[in-house]
C-alpha cells in the first residue's frame, strides 16, 4: 500500500479538514478475494431467489420432464426383469451336500421344490442322497426318543458308511454343530430359501436339529446328514407414485398481527422405499391466499359543520323582555380528505418441491404408521391481485397505494410429518400426512418491508400405487 | 467516474461480467470510504461487500444511471452503517451549549502525517465517535440529519462528535 503524505495542509487547517482532504478521496484496492467470495454470494442469493416467472414455460416443462425420464429409467433399471440374466436358470432355493464320508462316492443330492399344495403327503420335495428318492420322514416320537437316547453318545457315534447301514443302524446319532470334529468332517452349511425351511419344518424334520439356532436345519436321512441355513432376506426396496391434494392452514405473523388463510395443493410425488426407510421428493402445485391492503385517499365534499339561520322570533312568554329565536341548522360542506382502507384477497401460484427422509415407526401388513421429515423450496409462479373496489360518492380518487404484503419469489422450508398409509391390495394404498411447515426464509414481507414469519399447519390425503412390491409386508 | 450504460444493463440482468466490471471500477474509491467507517480491513471488506451485495440488488430501483455514483455511496455508508448498528445505540447525551474544542494543529506538523497515519488514528477511535466523525466531517450531514440516521438525538450527536475530535487532538498532539 502507498502511503502518500498529507500536502494538502494549508495554513490554519483544523483536524476537519486535515481528515478530510486527506482521506476524502482516497482509493485503496481491496484483496482480490473479495470479489470471489462477493461473486460467490450473488451466486448464492441468485439460486436462493430463483424467479420463476421469468423462466420460459418450455424450459420448466423440460426440466419436468427430465426429472419424470431419470425416474423411470431408475426405476426400470432396478426393476429384476429387466436385466439381461433373466434367461439365466433360477438359483435353486436350496443345496444339500451330503456328508463327505472318504470310503464312499456320494453323488448331489437333487433338491426339487413343488409348488402345488394339498397333502402335505402328496407334496413332494424330494430330497436324497440318492437320486431320485423320496424322502419319508419319520415320526416324530420315534424321533424325539432315539434323539433324547443318543444324546449322551453324539460325539461318538460314527457316521455310517453307506445309507443301507444307515437304514440298520438303530439310531441316526449324529449332531454336527454338537460336536466341531463331525461337524468339519461330515457338513457343509447350505442355504435354503425360507419357504423351503418351513416346508421341511412342516415333514417334522426339525426333530433332527439339534442346534437351537431358528436359521438351520439339520437332519439325517438314510445316515446322511443334511444342513440347511435359511436364506437372509434381502431388503425389500421398491418405487412408488403418489397423488394427493393438501389442504393447509397458513398462520402469518408480523409485528403482533396474526392473520390466517387456507391454501390448497395438489401434490404428486415418487419415493423409493429401503427397508423401513425412505427418500421422496415431487412436484406440488397449490393456491396459496393472502390479504391485500389498499390505502385509498380521496377527497370529497362532506358537512364539516353546521350554522343556525334565524328564521324567526318572538317574545318569550315566560320571560318578559325575552325573545325566542326559530332557527334552521344549515350544513357547512367543505373539500375533505379521506383515507380508507379497502381489503381484498389476492391468490399466488406455486410450485413445491420436498425432499423428504421418512422412517416406518410401525407397520403391518396392511398399514404403516411413520414419520418424514425434509426440506422443501417453493417457487411464486404466478400471482392473481384483486383489484379494490372503490366507491366514492361525490368524491375525487387522488392516490390508491398498495400495501399489500410481498411474496418473494422462492423460499424455503422444513417439512415433519407423519405418515399414515393403508393398503387396500397389493400394489395400491392410500394415505393420510397430517404435517407441519415451518418458513426458514419469509415467504412474504410486509409493507414496511418486514418479514412475516409463517407457519403451516396441512393433512395431505392421496393414493399411491407401489411399483415391483412383492408382498404386502415391506 | 463513468460507465458504459451497457454495464448497468448487465448487472440489471444479473449477468457476472458486467457485475464484475462495475465491482472493479467502484471497488477502490468504496474501500476507502469503508476503510473510513471501519476499524481495520477485515471489517471494511465485509462492508465493501454487503454493500455491493445491496447494490446490486436494488439497482432496479435506480431511476437514473447518471446518479449513480452518489446513490452507490450513500449504498456504502448505510452498509457501514447497518454493520456497526448494535455498536450504534448511542445512550451517552452531555449538553455541550454547542462548545468545541480548538482542534488548531501546527500547519508544518500536519504535512508530516501520511494516509495511513490519519486512517490508523480514525480507526483507532470507538465505532460511535467515528461513525458521527465520519458522516459530520467527511459526508457534511448536520447532527439533526445524522440523529435521525443512527436514531439518536442531536445531543447524541453533537457529543460523539466533541468526544471524537478531543480524542484526535490529543493523539495528534502525542504524536507530533
Amino acid at each position: 500500500m502507498s502511503q502518500p503524505t498529507n500536502n494538502n495542509s494549508g495554513p490554519g487547517k483544523n483536524i476537519d479538514d486535515l481528515f478530510r482532504d486527506s482521506l476524502g478521496k482516497q482509493e485503496l484496492s481491496p484483496s482480490p478475494g473479495v470479489w470471489k467470495t462477493l461473486n460467490l454470494k450473488l451466486l448464492a442469493r441468485e439460486l436462493m431467489h430463483f424467479n420463476f416467472i421469468n423462466v420460459p414455460t418450455l424450459a420448466l416443462v423440460s426440466v419436468a420432464g427430465g426429472i419424470v425420464l431419470v425416474a423411470s429409467l431408475t426405476w426400470w433399471a432396478l426393476q429384476p426383469g429387466s436385466r439381461s440374466t433373466s434367461e439365466t436358470p433360477e438359483k435353486p432355493s436350496a443345496q444339500v451336500i451330503l456328508p463327505s464320508v472318504p470310503a464312499k462316492k456320494i453323488t448331489e443330492p437333487s433338491v426339487k421344490t413343488v409348488t402345488a399344495t394339498g397333502n402335505i403327503s402328496t407334496h413332494q420335495s424330494v430330497i436324497s442322497g440318492q437320486s431320485q428318492a423320496v424322502v419319508s420322514p419319520p415320526k416324530r416320537s420315534q424321533k424325539s426318543e432315539a434323539l433324547i437316547a443318543s444324546n449322551a453318545k453324539i460325539e461318538k457315534a460314527p457316521l455310517a458308511a453307506t445309507p443301507q447301514d444307515a437304514s440298520l443302524a438303530p439310531v441316526p446319532v449324529v449332531a454336527p454343530e454338537a460336536s466341531p470334529e463331525v461337524t468339519t468332517s461330515v457338513t457343509k452349511e447350505r442355504t435354503a430359501s425360507n419357504s423351503c425351511i418351513q416346508y421341511l419344518d412342516a415333514l417334522e424334520f426339525s426333530s433332527f436339529d439339534l442346534a437351537p439356532n431358528p436359521d438351520t436345519l439339520t437332519f439325517i436321512h438314510s445316515g446322511e446328514v443334511f444342513k440347511y441355513v435359511r436364506e437372509k432376506a434381502p431388503v425389500p426396496s421398491f418405487f412408488s407414485a403418489s397423488l394427493g391434494i393438501a389442504p393447509e392452514m397458513a398462520l402469518y405473523s408480523s409485528n403482533g398481527t396474526k392473520t390466517q388463510e387456507f391454501n390448497y395443493f395438489a401434490n404428486a410425488g415418487i419415493a423409493y422405499h429401503f427397508s423401513r426407510f425412505s427418500v421422496r421428493t415431487g412436484i406440488g402445485l397449490g393456491y396459496t391466499y393472502d390479504e391485500g391492503n389498499y390505502k385509498v385517499e380521496y377527497r370529497s365534499n362532506d358537512s364539516v359543520s353546521y350554522y343556525k339561520e334565524v328564521i324567526g322570533y318572538y317574545p318569550d312568554p315566560v320571560n318578559s323582555g325575552k325573545f325566542i329565536y326559530i332557527t334552521k341548522d344549515h350544513a357547512i360542506y367543505d373539500s375533505v380528505t379521506h383515507m380508507a382502507d379497502d381489503r381484498t384477497r389476492n391468490r399466488y401460484t406455486y410450485l413445491q418441491i420436498p425432499l423428504l427422509l421418512g422412517y416406518n415407526v410401525f407397520e403391518t401388513r396392511s398399514f404403516s404408521l411413520g414419520i418424514e421429515a425434509g426440506p422443501a423450496v417453493s417457487f411464486l409462479i404466478s400471482e392473481k391481485k384483486a383489484q379494490p373496489v372503490i366507491d366514492i360518492p361525490n368524491g375525487r380518487l387522488i392516490a390508491l397505494q398498495d400495501y399489500s404484503p410481498a411474496h418473494q419469489p422462492t423460499n424455503w422450508q422444513l417439512w415433519v410429518r407423519l405418515s399414515l398409509e393403508y393398503q387396500f391390495t397389493r400394489n395400491w394404498g392410500m394415505f393420510i400426512n397430517p404435517y407441519y411447515k415451518y418458513f426458514i426464509t419469509a415467504p412474504t414481507q410486509s409493507a414496511e418491508g418486514g418479514s412475516r414469519s409463517t407457519q403451516a399447519f396441512g393433512i395431505d390425503l392421496g393414493v399411491q400405487y407401489m411399483f415391483g412390491r412383492k408382498s404386502n409386508k415391506k | 467516474m463513468s460507465v458504459p450504460a451497457e454495464v448497468f444493463e448487465q448487472c440489471l440482468r444479473n449477468e457476472p461480467r458486467g457485475q464484475e466490471v462495475l465491482y472493479k471500477a467502484y471497488a477502490s474509491r468504496m474501500f476507502g470510504l469503508c476503510l473510513r467507517y471501519s476499524s481495520n480491513r477485515i471489517e471494511a471488506e465485509d462492508i465493501l461487500q454487503e454493500g455491493f451485495i445491496k447494490v446490486f440488488r436494488s439497482l432496479p430501483t435506480l431511476r437514473s444511471f447518471e446518479n449513480f455514483d452518489p446513490w452507490i455511496h450513500r449504498i456504502m455508508v448505510n452498509s457501514a452503517l447497518n454493520y456497526y448498528q448494535q455498536q450504534l445505540k448511542l445512550k451517552n447525551e452531555i449538553s455541550l451549549k454547542n462548545e468545541m474544542p480548538d482542534a488548531t494543529i501546527p500547519e508544518d506538523a500536519l504535512s508530516k502525517l501520511s494516509y495511513k497515519e490519519l486512517l490508523s488514528i480514525l480507526q483507532g477511535l470507538p465505532t460511535g465517535y467515528r461513525t458521527v466523525f465520519n458522516l459530520h466531517v467527511m459526508e457534511g450531514y448536520n447532527h439533526r440529519e445524522i440523529a435521525e440516521m443512527l436514531g439518536v438525538s442531536e445531543n447524541t450527536s453533537k457529543t460523539q462528535l466533541f468526544k471524537a475530535k478531543n480524542r484526535m487532538k490529543k493523539i495528534l498532539t502525542r504524536i507530533l
